[in-house]
């Protein structure tokens, strides 16, 4: 199949070396990224040396070479988003997702890639996500926006196992894991699932809906994740559900988590 | 290609015909609903609002007289979703879904106003109904973007019959290619992409060189991060860059145009592809344009991702196929250009200007601005001020004019700081030079440059450095790496002022920051590397102590760099939450339930999650 992909691919553009950009771009459309094979087999066939290819691969930062996530998440670092505080955002994004600009996320939910300026100054700081603008990100709402995603792909088999957490969380984790198709809908009956679900409406009504729709579920969010992730620190009981660890992380950045339970 | 015979218009007279037969058509519609469609309003939604104001029409079944229309951006996209209601030219702001009925109602089927919509001035609290009422639209003015939030950009028609490709019918029939090339020579039309070059001249240059083969480009790598007007031309009226590009081919006798357009625009690439084919399927493109001898055809090549590829070399070289490294000047593209023919290569907004002068005439246009800079430029006015969006004035109008008036002055009554103009290869302009006129030179003069179009409003919270350094990171991550000065001055500059940032700034590093500048600015290979200082020059020309405040008092007074202020509570504000002593990762928040907390220096590593978590604001940076 690959065979004739780049076969047709060369054929749109006459053969015509000149049009390389265009034919890896085409490419990547179509794969989601640039597989080795193929870029060997598009440097045979058109008589261009693989090292020429790879030049220009890695040059352009539209180009990836390695398969994306199930996502694509877009963050524009512009003037004007920067001074709204998008460098702030990203680092959250990199922090509680574990992904590298230009980078997926270990489970491959999504890819993140912070571009130079998307051009929609107006709505700074502006995030993407498949496509779809969010306007007036901060680093809280762009959580929500991108733990929602989380939420709609865990129906999707095969999910990866997450990083594991926080040791207090461990044990709790390990009786999770093992988390076949269908008993998503039996763990609903938990309360941080029912969060959960709720969330999950609020983020996939706001594709149908108005944008405040997309504020509310931004602030509304925020006040319940703080609110079980506080309870937890408090009481030190374990946590069931990814969400909340994730939660828990955020309040307890790196190096404390430790420190405070060898203090318990 | 079409073929020559399937074309809808054979001759220049067919264009008059069809013209009057579209207006004709639209004769019978009294009402027209115009639904902005730009990115700024489509991420909020715009795009639902005009399908049920389409839906609405509809279930009228009063499709002839009643239309729905999405057109490109307004401009005032800080008020987004725009929709405007003609005749009457009734301006709504902020339109949601729930408000389609109530418009439809009222102003559509009953020619009232509905007041809640409508622009309301902050300081008279007066409304203002129409678009020439309300403050950002009255100091415009309008060329380039006339038509822009008046005609669908996904349909020819709407454009034929504002009078597009009358410019070319003109220039086809009843001027000669060196005629149109004096034309825009006299016209005194500068490159709005950025340096400001004389139009004319390299047309002129361009259509003397020898080559079998002429190319024309259009510029829309429109990289300067917080600029957006190619991209709203390019969504908003497709059509007039085409029309300029033609134009131009034929002044220049080249038969082939490309058009660059960033990744990140995909609804301009949407709207130009869309509107090539009207073009070729209406005979405005291909074979033996309207008849004539003449052959022009249009390709669109969508950037890979590069902000060096805005430089012209470079992105002859990316549209060769190849890595989008620059080469040294003194080989002239108008000379030897892509494929090693005869190429001009013009921005967006400079093609966007062609027609209209070629249809009012040189002398209507040089009448527009100021001695040296001809016409109008549209600027994307964001950052902190009050109405964001995309403005278009005529050159010679006063920075304090455009900020104050259309921008409706800083957001949130803070002070005003400075203002950057020309993206990463400009600079800042501090506040007592507000009186400056946008002008090509007056710019330049500054210590910045009008660049293409940026222009980003900074308050009292903004530290200069910070920019400074924002703009070098950009630049270094951009840097093709090809020369030196750049790919290691760059990352030196940058060092520097991140040392600065961090509070380990020392005596002497302005000076060497200034010897670098120099540096980069006599030895780079293309404008990417000799103006990449110019952000870090201009700052230290107009904020000098802010940068010694950072290097001798290890302290950001604007209160953005980490480390160099602290964090404090304030005892009245506080209400004793205990909120952000929960938060704080190094537990250097303590207090009693109810009573004001207390932040133990010695202990705070001023993260700012206390600021962050804080209900009441009564954090404060001091």
């Amino acid at each position: 199949m690959g065979k004739e992909l780049v076969k047709e691919i060369i054929q749109r553009y006459d053969a015509d070396s000149g049009m390389l950009i265009p034919m890896l771009q085409d490419l990547q459309a179509e794969q989601g990224y640039l597989p080795v094979d193929q870029l060997k087999r598009l440097s045979k066939q058109l008589d261009i040396p693989l090292s020429r290819i790879y030049s220009v691969a890695t040059f352009y930062a539209s180009f990836r070479m390695a398969p994306k996530g199930q996502h694509e998440v877009t963050l524009c670092m512009g003037t004007v988003c920067y001074l709204k505080g998008a460098e702030k955002i990203s680092e959250t994004i990199c922090r509680e997702f574990k992904v590298e600009p230009g980078g997926t996320t270990p489970d491959r939910l999504f890819s993140y890639q912070p571009v130079n300026c998307v051009g929609a100054c107006a709505l700074a700081p502006v995030m993407i996500v498949d496509g779809e603008y969010y306007d007036g990100v901060s680093p809280e709402s762009a959580m929500d926006i991108l733990n929602g995603l989380l939420l709609d792909s865990e129906d999707a088999p095969p999910f990866p196992e997450k990083k594991p957490a926080a040791k207090a969380t461990a044990a709790a984790k390990t009786t999770e894991k093992p988390k076949p198709k269908g008993t998503v809908k039996k763990s609903a009956a938990t309360p941080q699932a029912q969060t959960k679900t709720a969330v999950k409406k609020l983020v996939k009504a706001k594709t149908s809906t108005s944008k405040a729709t997309i504020h509310k579920t931004a602030a509304q969010k925020p006040t319940k994740a703080k609110a079980s992730a506080s309870k937890t620190v408090v009481q030190k009981t374990p946590v069931k559900k990814a969400t909340a660890q994730r939660a828990l992380k955020k309040v307890q950045p790196k190096g404390s988590t430790g420190k405070k339970e060898g203090s318990s | 290609m079409i073929a020559t015979e399937d074309r809808v218009l054979s001759s220049p007279a067919d264009l008059e015909d069809l013209r009057k037969k579209i207006e004709k058509k639209r004769s019978t519609i009294v009402k027209s609903v115009h639904v902005c469609i730009g990115t700024g309003c489509a991420a909020k939604g715009s795009r639902k609002l005009y399908e049920l104001f389409l839906q609405a029409v509809k279930e009228t079944g009063q499709k002839a007289k009643i239309s729905s229309t999405c057109v490109g951006c307004h401009g005032f996209c800080e008020r987004g979703p725009i929709v405007v209601i003609q005749p009457g030219n009734i301006l709504y702001q902020q339109v949601e879904e729930p408000d389609v009925e109530e418009i439809f109602r009222e102003t559509v089927i009953g020619d009232r106003v509905v007041e809640r919509l409508v622009y309301q001035d902050p300081a008279s609290e007066a409304r203002k109904v129409t678009v020439d009422e309300i403050p950002f639209y009255k100091a415009q003015k309008r060329v380039v973007l006339r038509d822009n939030g008046h005609i669908d950009p996904t349909n020819a028609e709407d454009y034929i019959l504002v009078g597009g490709y009358s410019a070319l019918v003109k220039a086809l029939t009843t001027m000669e290619p060196d005629e149109i090339v004096e034309e825009v020579e006299k016209s005194g039309l500068r490159g709005r992409g950025g340096g400001g070059f004389p139009t004319g001249r390299k047309w002129r240059s361009c259509r003397d060189a020898e080559g079998e083969q002429k190319y024309v480009i259009c510029n829309g790598d429109e990289g300067d991060p917080g600029a957006f007007m190619d991209r709203s031309i390019m969504e908003g009226n497709p059509h007039l860059v085409l029309e300029g590009l033609i134009i131009g081919g034929y002044a220049i006798g080249a038969s082939r145009g490309f058009i660059y357009v960033r990744n990140e625009y995909p609804l301009a690439v949407e709207h130009l592809t869309g509107a090539i084919q009207q073009a070729r399927s209406l005979g405005f493109l291909g074979d033996n344009i309207l008849g004539t001898n003449f052959s022009f055809d249009i390709r669109i090549n969508r950037g890979g991702g590069a902000f060096v590829c805005g430089e012209s070399t470079a992105l002859i070289a990316s549209l060769e196929g190849r890595v989008g490294e620059p080469r040294a000047k003194y080989v002239h593209t108008v000379e030897h250009g892509l494929h090693d023919m005869p190429t001009n290569l013009n921005n967006v907004e400079t093609w966007a200007n062609i027609p209209t002068i070629v249809k009012n005439g040189s002398y209507w246009f040089a009448s527009i601005g100021t001695e040296k800079s001809k016409g109008t430029k549209v600027f994307s006015l964001v950052g902190k001020v009050v109405n964001t969006g995309l403005v278009e004035v005529p050159m010679g109008i006063t920075l304090r004019q455009i900020i104050e008036e259309i921008g409706g002055g800083v957001k949130d009554e803070k002070a005003f700081k400075a203002v950057q103009t020309g993206g990463p290869s400009g600079g800042c302009i501090p506040a007592d030079l507000m009186d400056t006129k946008v002008d090509f030179d007056e710019l330049t003069r500054h210590g910045s440059m009008m660049g293409s179009g940026g222009m980003i409003v900074m308050d009292e919270d903004t530290c200069m450095v910070n920019v400074a350094k924002y703009f070098l990171t950009f630049l270094r991550d951009e840097s093709c790496g090809k020369c030196t000065p750049c790919r290691e001055g760059v990352p030196q500059m940058l060092h520097i002022l991140d040392r600065i940032t961090h509070g380990e700034g020392e005596m002497g590093d302005l000076e060497k920051l200034e010897e670098l500048s120099e540096l980069l600015a006599e030895a780079s290979l293309c404008a990417l590397g000799s103006t990449a200082a110019n952000p870090v020059i201009s700052t230290v020309r107009y904020f000098r102590e802010e940068y010694e405040e950072h290097i001798f008092n290890k302290r950001c007074p604007s209160k953005v760099c980490r480390g160099l202020f602290s964090y404090e509570i304030s005892p009245e504000a506080c209400k004793g939450c205990g909120i952000c002593a929960k938060n704080c990762p190094v537990e250097a928040i303590t207090g009693e339930r109810k009573e004001p907390y207390f932040i133990h220096q010695e202990k705070c590593t001023k993260c700012g999650v206390c600021l962050e978590k804080c209900p009441f604001t009564a954090v404060l940076k001091v």
